[in-house]
């Protein structure tokens, strides 16, 4: 065989087992070991049955509740349109977070609630809000 | 706006405009002289060579280069070099 | 009257690019050399009223004038002048103007440094260039325009202001530093469709764009490691890469741009992979406009995307028009870019940046799948899903591992063929070391993916030390040089390969850093004064809280007392949770932020986060995680840009 044509087939070896690798990791029937999470809309929450599922929307105004004794404690509704969920989050919230906030949330539905092991804010990039006129903003109060 | 600051404003965009079209209002134009380019690129050609020379003295001394394409790359470069300081001598 | 200057300048940039581009078509068809001058100016005339533009906006920016909207949604009287400027860069309409800027700079230093040079490709790299800049100049005029006025009833009194976590210093140089990287790949990119246009397929537009190709490298590789860092220490999760869409979109051309410039190290010297230089190119440039689409399009959810708008169809369509365009070419001049030389040996150098290049393209195939999956599956299948972190970690780890290997072997092989002398003189100490290394690494208990990369980390890092010392022992042998004379003067005389060869030892440092991952530990708990806790050996005790009204936030502060598990002191820890705005009459208005506090050495990070305080109860929840090897990422990347500064230090001028 020629150098050249064991190159090739060399580099056809490498290119179908990472082919294959790539199928694998991309496929997998059992919902538990895929690696793929189903970012679901709240209409379909329903269809998450105990699988883990991601969920985006805007944190609902004035749903976020804290726990008195753990401030970690977090519940809140997360809408999207007309369709809302009711989220309660453990961990530390990112400095993002708050009413009105776009998230994205993974975790479980039990019954009701969602139970939620991540949560994610947009960048701040897109810091966006309302414009102030004169009358809303006390400039005195200002050290500019 | 003022007078003023349209005259200026005139002028700022008004000069890059009149140095591009220039050359279309301009008699008809050599390109730039084919010696002065030879010249350089032949210079620039022989650094490349020598370049080229000195990393394959290096990469045999490392034993990455059989001896007989050492010895025949070396050849060949150095005759590269031979023609441009050919070209490159009548100019000196 | 800046807005207006700013706008025509831009209305006058568009003109200009477009006359340029015609009088490069006529210039082509009649060869009347004023044709090619009037391109010429006219391009650098394009360059020229994009910097106005710039500049207006810059000066619009720090002048806080609020009748322009994007001055009003990214700035207020109390931003400072530093990050106003930033600002230019924050949103749409900015970063669009801003990347036009950037390759308007380099498009001027390309015209001016070639004006006598490369007569016969230069108008199709002008060409190019004018093509590239007019899209986007289009997208600032007509759909995206940073002048627009604010629409409001109302006299603006202030602006939004630029959000507190974007006002650090790091993310004010992470933007610019990646679209210098970004934005310059689109220089090579014109010579390489200079070339094939012009026939000239050799070596010359590799030689002329080899600098800028590096350059171009090294800043989007600087631009990725800068966000990382960025995203580490102001974030609070504990993490430097999240797999997530947008920086997905700059790894790629980070990716296939490293097999370019190693693959045209063979074009220069062996006269082959010509082709394989072009495709090379041309999937960079199109991956960098993919990612601008990605980044712009809403059509990925990405923690880091602008809103969705109308710039993502036509991003689109410019994508498919490069490539369609560029590969057409391609196809017309394939017969060109075949080589008469073919690969001697399967273990010869030659093979192993071939290999090499295959793995970086699978590597930039594995995450551009990983990247589009979920927007692939849902055109296909309706379903809607999400590829995080454990899918790209699953498969890009062995084919990252496979890259290491091909690092460490790839300088070892010879040209033409490696002979079995060779093989045993150069493979068998590092192959030794790494063997002996991975059996004790097993011994202390590591497994799998960990031993592989210790022991592949020590393979290269030794096959590279070896290259260093074959070649000082060379010198001082013949030159009877000091060690430290000889190994100066081999980095200076060989800047290209040594400088390259150092760069490779801050991937290995690097690597080792990203393995320390997998041993990361973190905990979370409430606290108050003297409490005590524990995490992985290490006890953690809270002496006080505290609060300090500061000039432009509140702030409540943790102190933390950290010791080993002999009871010595190691540090204190005083992480922060601030409320920035804190005087704002408006609740809304108010800014939480965490500022992290870490201690950190070459073995781990101590990471501490203020998650929340009770100010009633003086309670502070807090977060800690124990990060090891993380030092080591950041210094991996600081020799790998070193390396870079090297090779890329100048010599005698060749090009």
């Amino acid at each position: 065989m020629t150098q050249s044509k064991k190159i090739v087939l060399a580099v056809t070896g490498i290119v179908l087992v990472s082919l294959f690798w790539i199928y694998r990791a991309s496929t997998a029937s059992d919902p538990q070991e895929s690696l793929m999470i189903e970012f679901l809309s709240l209409e379909d929450i329903e269809d998450a049955g105990l699988n883990r599922v991601r969920l985006g929307g805007i944190v609902e105004p004035g749903s976020i509740q804290i726990g008195k004794k753990n401030l970690l404690d977090c519940r809140f509704t997360l809408a999207q349109g007309e369709d809302i969920v009711r989220v309660h989050y453990t961990q530390t919230r990112p400095d993002l977070f708050d009413d009105g906030a776009e998230v994205i949330v993974t975790g479980v539905l039990d019954g009701d609630i969602f139970e939620a092991d991540d949560l994610q804010t947009k960048c701040a990039s897109r810091y966006e809000g309302d414009l102030r006129d004169e009358s809303s903003y006390q400039l005195d109060e200002l050290d500019i | 706006m003022t007078i003023l600051s349209l005259i200026v404003l005139v002028i700022i965009f008004g000069i890059p405009v009149g140095f591009a079209l220039q050359p279309l209002f301009a008699p008809k134009l050599d390109m730039i002289s084919e010696d002065q380019n030879t010249f350089e690129a032949n210079e620039r050609k022989k650094q490349v060579l020598y370049q080229q020379i000195k990393e394959l003295e290096l990469e045999y001394g490392l034993g990455l280069i059989p001896e007989d394409e050492y010895s025949a790359m070396r050849q060949e470069l150095k005759q590269h070099v031979a023609n441009i300081m050919t070209e490159l001598n009548p100019k000196k | 009257m800046t807005a207006v200057v700013g706008g025509f300048s831009l209305n006058l940039a568009l003109g200009f690019a477009c006359l340029s581009c015609i009088a490069i078509l006529f210039y082509e068809k009649t060869k009347d050399y004023r044709l090619f001058l009037t391109a010429q100016r006219l391009a650098l005339g394009t360059c020229l009223f994009v910097v106005f533009s710039t500049v207006a906006l810059s000066v619009l920016l720090l002048n806080s004038d609020f009748d322009v909207n994007y001055v009003a949604h990214y700035t207020s009287l109390e931003t400072p002048n530093i990050y106003k400027i930033s600002a230019l860069w924050a949103g749409q309409e900015g970063s669009l103007l801003f990347w036009l800027f950037i390759l308007s700079l380099y498009t001027g230093v390309v015209i001016i440094q070639n004006r006598y040079r490369h007569q016969t490709m230069m108008p199709w790299v002008i060409l190019v260039l004018s093509i590239v800049q007019g899209f986007f100049l289009i997208l600032t005029n007509f759909v995206s325009n940073p002048f627009a006025p604010t629409e409001a009833n109302f006299i603006i009194a202030n602006g939004n202001g630029l959000n507190p976590l974007l006002q650090n210093i790091t993310m004010a140089i992470h933007p610019p530093t990646l679209y210098l990287g970004y934005i310059g790949f689109t220089i090579p990119f014109a010579f390489a469709i200079a070339a094939m246009a012009t026939g000239e397929t050799g070596s010359v537009w590799i030689r002329a764009s080899r600098r800028w190709a590096l350059v171009t490298w090294m800043f989007l590789g600087i631009g990725i490691i800068l966000g990382g860092w960025w995203a580490y220490q102001e974030l609070g999760w504990g993490g430097y890469w999240a797999w997530d869409p947008v920086e997905n979109a700059s790894f790629m051309p980070w990716l296939t741009g490293t097999a370019f410039i190693h693959s045209i190290l063979i074009q220069e010297k062996r006269d082959m992979l010509k082709a394989w230089n072009m495709v090379l190119i041309i999937i960079t440039f199109a991956l960098v406009i993919f990612g601008t689409f990605l980044t712009r399009s809403g059509v990925m959810s990405s923690v880091h995307s602008f809103a969705q708008s109308s710039l993502g169809p036509l991003f689109l369509g410019f994508v498919f028009f490069i490539l369609i365009a560029s590969f057409l070419l391609f196809a017309k001049r394939f017969s060109l870019l075949k080589s008469d030389r073919k690969i001697g040996s399967i273990t010869s150098r030659e093979s192993g940046f071939v290999f090499n290049n295959v793995i970086f393209v699978i590597l930039c195939f594995a995450v551009f799948w990983g990247t589009m999956f979920p927007v692939l599956t849902e055109a296909v299948k309706g379903t809607k899903i999400t590829v995080g972190p454990p899918f790209f970690i699953q498969i890009t780890t062995p084919i990252g591992l496979a890259l290491l290997l091909l690092t460490g072997i790839g300088p070892l092989l010879a040209w033409r063929r490696t002979s079995k002398q060779s093989f045993i003189r150069n493979f068998t100490i590092p192959v030794l070391s790494a063997l002996i290394f991975g059996i004790i690494l097993i011994g202390l208990g590591l497994s799998g993916t960990n031993v592989m990369t210790g022991s592949l980390s020590l393979f290269v890092s030794v096959a590279i030390l070896l290259e260093f010392w074959r070649a000082i022992s060379i010198r001082r042998a013949k030159l009877r040089e000091s060690i430290f004379s000889a190994l100066s003067k081999i980095i200076i005389r060989n800047r290209s390969r040594y400088g390259g060869y150092i760069a490779h030892l801050g991937i290995v440092v690097m690597f080792i850093g990203f393995a320390g991952k997998t041993f990361d530990q973190e905990s979370e708990w409430s606290m108050n004064a003297g409490d005590e806790k524990h995490l992985a050996g290490f006890h953690f005790r809270m002496n006080k809280i505290t609060e300090a009204e500061r000039p432009n936030h509140y702030a409540w502060i943790a102190d933390l007392t950290v010791k080993d598990e002999a009871g010595k002191t190691i540090t204190r820890l005083k992480p922060e949770k601030r409320i920035y705005f804190h005087n704002n009459p408006n609740p809304d208005r108010r800014q939480p932020h965490s500022e992290l506090d870490i201690y950190s050495t070459i073995k781990q990070d101590i990471y501490s986060v203020f998650s929340a305080v009770d100010p009633d109860t003086e309670t502070a929840f807090l977060k800690i995680m124990i990060n090891p090897l993380v030092r080591l990422v950041w210094i991996g990347g600081f020799i790998l840009v070193f390396g870079t500064l090297i090779s890329l230090w100048p010599g005698k001028q060749l090009l």
